[in-house]
């Protein structure tokens, strides 16, 4: 396996904004997410899946990345989702293709899925010409340990933004598909984040915070090229600037067009007007104790 | 003996696509569960309805510890429905007086009960017994009570609307209860735990008690699955906790739905002022049952269980060692849970365990009656040793701290830090021949 790097924290935690900004570098060929989790297989369903997409299918189409099929969903999600990152369908069933013909079996288990996201990543690589390529794991990143040893060499940014933030994007921005109760976020934000930081291998982790990453950009980058040891390129400032594969093809992405605009500290502390203050208390209730542990006041 | 399936038959098929399409679900009662549709079952075992014959490992998901269609407890409850003609207009009836009589003998807690039908409503009850009792309205919860809305924190549809804002879950994690009891003085009704004793260090219990009493609050402990696992009087009789209020159901009446809230009587007083009446708690015949039930698990059903445990688990320990897998049974008295490395092995390990037949469910804790025979252990072993050598391989043989946190998280929503804690307790003994907590439970109960 190469040493890729993989992104992950809540949602709504800027995850996607941290992609573009680290694909803004010029050694750097860094994607959004990819569910790679969830289909069946990513062998041979992902390659009928992008069939069916390249012959405009309608039960694999929909709004965004939704399918009119939902037994379709995972898969052309997934699909659609390394669309997003620079790799169409044709390709994608090749590079699939080429894997089932080697190991002489389906993509099912998670080392096999895994290595076909290396495949992917090597592709883009040699598209690109960059040095490194990386994706978001989103979630996943609370089986850091995991992928650790699925990827050796790999490293791993954790970016986390105040939890009671989290919330009020899920609430107020996306509520057709986020967190519905402020209960629901404060586990899961407060459970994701000690189990990464658990499960960590120090060396190879690094975590950043949002609001230093949109209130200091620049300290903030030049500490992310110290631990992925490459100079820092001021590009990174500018990502807004810089072309990415996500914003050419970008099935709906709900962090797509904000992810265009410079960065901006505008949305930190945006609990305060958002959240009501039960609210508020309802959640610190919760997570208080990591709110306070990551210096969060309380 | 059970003869051996190769594959589900069409009609079985067909049966599991009528029920999902009317009535079941996918999620919750055929892929987290069973994906077939039982027919019907004696003692340990059960046939499908294509007729296919399994061992089941669960005793129905602990409903009927002392086996499915047990003759005494059928022959008490058929009597009785004949006798009083099974249900009655108030729901006063010596039965149920005997009941509690007989619950309060056996559990040290117990000096009143209260009953109800399922364990979820058991858990709801204490809840409102504990708020009605103390004048608090917050509950500090841990582990699963149900299904019922104040329950919502720990699995499924979570954002639904009309959640019980008045109930924190702590993850076991005896830090954040000691935060929370110190953040809200004087509201903390009760701390009301699952006791997860295969794999909590269970001194954490006492931490808890000790932590609600010096802030004024219950402590409540949900053994509605170790109620009747441990030898006479539970969990808490076993180790020596002193709860307020304790929920009880799996084994109550062996087979029929009834669950009660045991405890103080002072706490369990507060039902005069508070309504927790149902209209079927007027059906007789349960309680005849569970008259039964109990007092056959009182007289060796429950030691019966704990020995099958002490047999199954060393056996598919050495089963799981021999082929290599990174697999790990871990009991406490009458309970066992088999951990797995890889979550997919796991689960494919299950259906071809079922393939075999021998029914149990991945990642749900096991819960064997006493209605297994030998040869129904000895059976059962072989279909483990059979799957585990179709997966025997390089794989390394030790569970790594990440997979029991994935598994801890998952089965008992305990706190990513708290499953790192108990996991340097358990790890260590993992490697043990017999790793069970409940050895030591059931030397100190005796």
């Amino acid at each position: 396996m190469n040493t890729p790097i993989l992104l992950g924290g809540e949602h709504r935690s800027g995850t996607t904004l941290l992609s573009i900004v680290l694909d803004s570098h010029p050694a750097l060929d860094v994607g959004p997410e990819l569910d790679f989790a969830e289909p069946t297989n990513l062998g041979t369903l992902v390659i009928q899946t992008c069939r069916l997409l390249r012959e405009g299918d309608p039960r694999v189409l929909g709004p965004g990345t939704d399918t009119n099929d939902p037994a379709y969903y995972d898969v052309a999600h997934f699909v659609k989702q390394c669309e997003r990152y620079g790799v169409p369908p044709a390709t994608l069933s090749g590079l699939v293709e080429q894997q089932i013909a080697e190991d002489g079996r389906d993509i099912v288990a998670l080392r096999d899925r895994c290595r076909l996201l290396e495949r992917i990543g090597q592709f883009k690589m040699a598209m690109t010409g960059k040095l490194t390529w990386g994706i978001k794991l989103q979630r996943k990143i609370q089986d850091v340990d995991r992928y650790a040893q699925i990827f050796p060499g790999s490293r791993f940014i954790h970016i986390i933004r105040d939890g009671r933030d989290v919330a009020a994007s899920h609430l107020r921005t996306v509520p057709d598909w986020g967190y519905r109760s402020i209960d629901d976020t404060a586990y899961k934000w407060a459970n994701l984040i000690e189990a990464a930081r658990l499960r960590a291998p120090a060396p190879r982790y690094h975590e950043i915070r949002y609001e230093d990453l949109v209130s200091e950009p620049e300290k903030a980058c030049r500490a992310l090229c110290d631990f992925l040891e490459i100079p820092f390129a001021s590009q990174m400032l500018q990502h807004h600037l810089v072309d990415h594969t996500l914003h050419a093809h970008d099935w709906s992405h709900p962090s797509s067009e904000a992810t265009k605009n410079p960065l901006s500290d505008a949305p930190v502390g945006r609990f305060r007007h958002d959240l009501t203050a039960e609210q508020i208390t309802a959640f610190e209730d919760i997570a208080s104790g990591t709110l306070r542990t990551l210096g969060y006041a309380v | 003996m059970t003869s051996t399936p190769t594959t589900q038959a069409p009609t079985a098929r067909n049966e599991l696509d009528r029920a999902l399409a009317i009535t079941s679900s996918r999620t919750w009662d055929a892929d987290r569960r069973m994906p077939l549709v039982p027919d019907r079952g004696q003692g340990a075992h059960f046939w499908d309805s294509s007729g296919q014959e399994y061992i089941d490992l669960t005793s129905c998901t602990g409903a009927a510890p002392l086996g499915m269609g047990h003759a005494p407890v059928l022959d008490a409850v058929i009597d009785e429905m004949r006798r009083s003609g099974g249900v009655l207009p108030g729901v006063m009836s010596s039965l149920r007086t005997d009941v509690a009589q007989d619950l309060c003998s056996i559990f040290p807690c117990a000096q009143r009960a209260l009953f109800f039908r399922t364990g979820s409503c058991a858990t709801s009850g204490a809840v409102r017994l504990a708020r009605v009792h103390t004048g608090r309205d917050l509950i500090l919860t841990s582990g699963f009570h149900g299904w019922h809305d104040w329950q919502l924190q720990y699995k499924g549809t979570p954002d639904v609307v009309g959640r019980d804002a008045g109930v924190v879950d702590f993850g076991y994690d005896v830090e954040r209860l000691r935060t929370l009891l110190e953040d809200h003085p004087g509201r903390v009704a009760a701390v009301f735990v699952t006791p997860e004793s295969t794999c909590m260090p269970l001194a954490d219990l006492f931490t808890m008690q000790d932590l609600a009493r010096s802030h004024g609050a219950l402590f409540a402990l949900d053994e509605v699955m170790t109620g009747f696992r441990f030898v006479n009087g539970g969990l808490h009789g076993a180790l020596g906790l002193t709860p307020d209020l304790i929920t009880v159901s799996k084994g109550l009446c062996n087979g029929m739905a009834l669950s009660a809230v045991l405890g103080a009587r002072s706490v369990l007083e507060a039902h005069e002022k508070t309504y927790l009446g149902n209209t079927f708690m007027r059906e007789v015949a349960p309680f005849a049952g569970a008259r039964v039930s109990v007092d056959i698990q009182r007289n060796g059903a429950t030691q019966t269980i704990i020995d099958h445990v002490s047999r199954l688990v060393p056996g598919i320990n050495a089963v799981l060692a021999r082929h290599g897998l990174a697999a790990r049974a871990l009991s406490a008295a009458g309970i066992f849970h088999v951990l797995f490395e890889d979550d997919d092995l796991g689960q494919r390990f299950y259906t071809e365990l079922r393939r075999r037949g021998v029914h149990a469910e991945f990642g749900g804790a096991h819960l064997v009656s006493a209605a297994l025979t030998p040869e129904d252990i000895d059976q059962a072993l072989l279909a483990f040793d059979e799957v585990a050598a179709t997966f025997a391989g390089p794989s390394a043989r030790s569970i790594s701290a990440g997979a029991f946190a994935r598994f801890a998280e998952d089965a008992f929503r305990v706190t990513p830090r708290v499953a790192a804690r108990w996991w340097e307790q358990l790890g260590p003994r993992l490697d043990t021949a017999t790793p069970d907590a409940g050895a030591a439970l059931v030397g100190r109960s005796a």
